[in-house]
């Protein structure tokens, strides 16, 4: 099969060139329609588990709050190699950020997801500092918060296609390693964080799925579940998480949630080690703790270096983005298995079925809802 | 009252004396093993403090007649009543609807005590007891049972979106029953050690239970001028959170010289196979203005050993006890028993040697260092010590005359959290002994701003507390 990359430039059109770096092989959707050529297309299907999305914004760190606020070609790479990819999940960071760019930012990436059929996990949590977990902790603002959140992000959108079989779910976490990332003692998080939020949660929508926090994927973040467990966390929680970066401890995890367990994070550091996680790790994982629901690789893309992102995103000429693969054993992985499952079909492209990003961008009644809060408003959001 | 005034004012003016010298005078020698007509005040405690609530404590304890002490307490809204003898001790208090009732028997070849109280959920028990082979072994025995063994179930959704007040949390973790068994074996003075297994069903937060074993071994040698005090625990937890625990403790006092005690110790916990999640270390010194002296290698100690043994031999069912506190309840339960008058002697003697040997610090420090991986926080503590003796003098002057009289703490712990948070807390206390039974203090701890003040924005208050305390034969 042929290896292709995609360039979006900043207009929205998009240029396919034979790839001369290993580039993401994506537009399934000529390549596999070749051989069906009177089928009617079809979406590609979902079912290559779940994975971490960053919602991104720019990827100029010291552009502030300088239009465009969201780059549309960041949003829309990193949906279409999830769309092509099959991924059947994608869990978010919400960033709380006083309801500022970072919240915003995420508003496309969950209404995209699930318009494209993906289950979307958002992570109420904050990137940095103690402004969120202050704010759900205070009972004068915790009710204000959760409602936004669940507001901006909870109704339902379109499907983007009557091909589209349905509409993602959605689903929140509650804060991200709360003890790693922010000093919080397990037995508090479960007491003064989770709790209240679920109360308030099942109170606007009973139907809402709940996750736990999960610790750090360590030997470390195993003694901070059990005392977040023995401390009632699953009194207040749809789903229990764990991350698991290491199967060391899988006979110790096993027996601990009584709910089905969702493991938020998971994956293994350097492009050559990927495939073999995606595939012997996460079977094990499967099989060694049976109440496992859904997996999320760990991630699609980020700014770090520690090697766990399955593809680069490369700034190219006129402000677009080459999507490049980073790790290409797992990435052929991912798509032989959709290749596979569409049996030769051919398959909507993307950009048919989201023509124009910026539908799912935040909208006036967004900023109206998010400029009538205690937070708000904002010259940034005019 | 007239009666308690008097005889306060007579053993603060020193009467009776023979001992070194305070500033109240010279120290007398307690009157153990005498009759009191009709009262004599043993104990009397006052302290008041101030953190934002105001909580006043009162404790006191009469000698009456021969055989008997009775005790009252009014801590804040807790009330408590107990008279003890030589046999028995018989104790009721209450707070808030709380009820607490305890007693025990000590027979000539068994200790039995049980403790039982009442909460919110219903009564809980627990029942100690220890069956004497000889002077030095002892078999211990005890049994915990607690009668809630209700599970707590959160309210409903709907319970709280028609009043829109939070639910209350469940109880915390707690103990259905617990059962041990163990050894004490006490060798002369020099060495002591506990074997012991404890089983336990403990009913978590979660609602779900779990069973835990612990082997503990634990022994403190001190042969001559260094001692050496150390613990090993293994605990395994079967059901949902199965684990396994080892806990081990190492502590070493070293005398440098004759008036240098130097001290480090170390605590670790840790999973084996998975991860050691604690680490304590601790080390210091102190300067004692007088020679100093272990407890067990004192002029005292073989006193204690005699007596003990002579005590058994009557049938008092004594076990052997080396810190001020348990020294003075095993001379003043000897005092009240039907032999004191044989055992007098022998009690005035223990005392005059304990005052003898007696260790006046005069200049100390102490450095912790700490990490608690599940809580993900780095611990450093320091504590500083001063204290000038009486006669007045600077602390790093020696002379055996002296004894305690104003000390001066000084302890600032950091900790330091995921997610850059400091907290820092100090605290500070004074204490002025006007003699060894009399003692005036003064404390002030600022708890700092915790990581959760941080989170919740809550500030704690400083806490000062201010006391008296009074204890005959200290």
């Amino acid at each position: 099969m042929e290896l292709r990359n995609a360039t979006i430039d900043s207009m929205g059109s998009h240029e396919f060139g034979i790839d001369r770096r290993g580039f993401l092989r994506i537009g399934l959707g000529g390549i596999a329609g070749l051989g069906m050529q009177n089928a009617l297309p079809v979406p590609v299907p979902r079912l290559n588990g779940g994975i971490n999305v960053q919602p991104l914004r720019r990827l100029d760190p010291g552009a502030g709050f300088a239009p465009p606020l969201i780059r549309p070609e960041l949003v829309d790479a990193q949906l279409m190699a999830l769309y092509e990819l099959g991924f059947e999940q994608v869990r978010i960071t919400l960033s709380f950020d006083r309801f500022g760019p970072d919240f915003v930012a995420a508003i496309p990436y969950v209404r995209a997801a699930r318009a494209l059929g993906m289950d979307v996990l958002g992570v109420i949590s904050q990137f940095t500092g103690y402004d969120l977990v202050q704010a759900i902790a205070d009972p004068a603002t915790r009710d204000e918060v959760l409602e936004t959140y669940l507001r901006i992000f909870g109704d339902d959108v379109p499907v983007a296609s009557p091909a589209i079989p349905a509409l993602g779910a959605f689903a929140l976490q509650i804060l991200n390693e709360p003890t790693h990332f922010l000093g919080i003692a397990p037995d508090a998080y479960v007491r003064d964080f989770l709790r209240p939020a679920y109360y308030h949660l099942k109170e606007d929508d009973p139907a809402l799925v709940i996750v736990s926090a999960a610790a750090i994927g360590s030997a470390t973040g195993l003694l901070q579940t059990r005392e977040m467990i023995e401390a009632g966390l699953e009194l207040y929680c749809d789903r229990v998480a764990f991350h698991l970066y290491n199967t060391k401890f899988l006979a110790e995890v096993a027996g601990l949630a009584a709910k089905p367990v969702w493991v938020t994070e998971s994956g293994a550091r350097g492009a050559a080690n990927h495939l073999g996680w995606m595939t012997t790790s996460f079977d094990r994982i499967r099989k060694e703790v049976p109440a496992t629901e859904r997996i999320f690789w760990f991630d699609l893309f980020d700014l770090g270096t520690e090697g766990f992102r399955l593809i680069d995103l490369a700034p190219a000429l006129g402000g677009s983005f080459e999507v490049v693969s980073e790790s290409a054993a797992a990435l052929d992985w991912l798509l032989s298995r959709v290749e596979e499952a569409l049996a030769g079909a051919p398959v909507v492209p993307y950009l048919e079925l989201v023509p124009d990003i910026t539908l799912y961008f935040p909208t006036d009644e967004d900023f109206r809802i998010l400029g009538a809060t205690s937070f708000g408003p904002s010259p940034w959001r005019s | 009252m007239a009666l308690l005034k008097a005889s306060l004012l007579a053993l603060l003016s020193g009467a009776g004396s023979e001992g070194p010298e305070y500033p109240l005078g010279t120290l007398r020698l307690p009157p153990i093993a005498v009759e009191a007509t009709p009262f004599r005040i043993a104990d009397l405690h006052y302290a008041f403090t101030e953190d934002g609530a105001t909580l006043s404590s009162f404790e006191t304890r009469v000698r009456a007649g021969g055989s008997v002490f009775v005790g009252g307490e009014v801590i804040g809204d807790r009330l408590g009543l107990f008279i003890d003898t030589q046999r028995i001790e018989l104790g009721v208090s209450e707070e808030s609807g709380d009820y607490e009732l305890e007693g025990s028997f000590r027979a000539p070849w068994f200790v039995l005590g049980t403790r039982a109280f009442h909460e919110e959920g219903g009564w809980a028990f627990a029942t100690a007891a220890s069956v004497r082979f000889s002077n030095d072994l002892e078999l211990l025995v005890s049994n915990s049972q607690n009668l809630d063994e209700s599970v707590f179930t959160p309210s409903p959704v709907e319970d709280f979106a028609e009043s829109g007040i939070l639910p209350p949390i469940g109880p915390p973790s707690r103990e259905l029953r617990a059962t041990s068994v163990g050894v004490l074996y006490q060798r002369e003075n020099h060495l002591e050690a506990l074997a012991d297994v404890r089983v336990s069903r403990v009913r978590t937060e979660a609602g779900f239970d779990l069973d835990v074993e612990r082997y503990r071994f634990a022994a403190l040698w001190n042969p001559d001028r260094f001692q050496i005090e150390g613990g090993l625990s293994y605990e395994s937890t079967s059901g949902r959170l199965a684990a396994r625990e080892l806990t081990a403790s190492l502590g070493i006092d070293a005398e440098v010289g004759s008036r240098v005690l130097a001290r480090a110790s170390t605590l670790q916990r840790w999973e084996p196979g998975v991860l050691r999640f604690e680490e304590d270390y601790r080390f210091g010194a102190t300067f004692f203005g007088r020679r100093h002296r272990f407890a067990r290698r004192s002029e005292a100690s073989p006193l204690i050993l005699e007596l003990q043994r002579r005590a058994n031999a009557l049938g008092y069912n004594e076990r052997r006890s080396y810190d001020i506190e348990g020294l003075r309840r095993f001379r003043e339960r000897l005092g009240i028993s039907s032999a004191r008058l044989e055992l007098k002697e022998a009690l005035d003697a223990l005392y005059r040697a304990q005052v003898r040997d007696r260790n006046v610090p005069q200049l100390g420090f102490e450095v912790e260092i700490g990490e608690d991986s599940i809580l993900t926080v780095e611990r450093r503590g320091y504590r500083a010590f001063v204290g000038f003796p009486w006669p007045l003098r600077l602390p790093f002057l020696p002379g055996e005359e002296a004894v305690d009289f104003l000390q001066a703490e000084l302890i600032v712990r950091h900790e330091d959290y995921a997610g850059g948070v400091r907290a820092v807390s100090r605290e500070l206390s004074v204490t002025a002994f006007l003699n060894r039974e009399t003692s005036l203090f003064f404390r002030w701890m600022d708890p700092g701003i915790a990581v959760e003040a941080v989170i919740l924005e809550r500030s704690l208050p400083s806490r000062f507390t201010a006391g008296f305390e009074y204890a005959m034969g200290r």
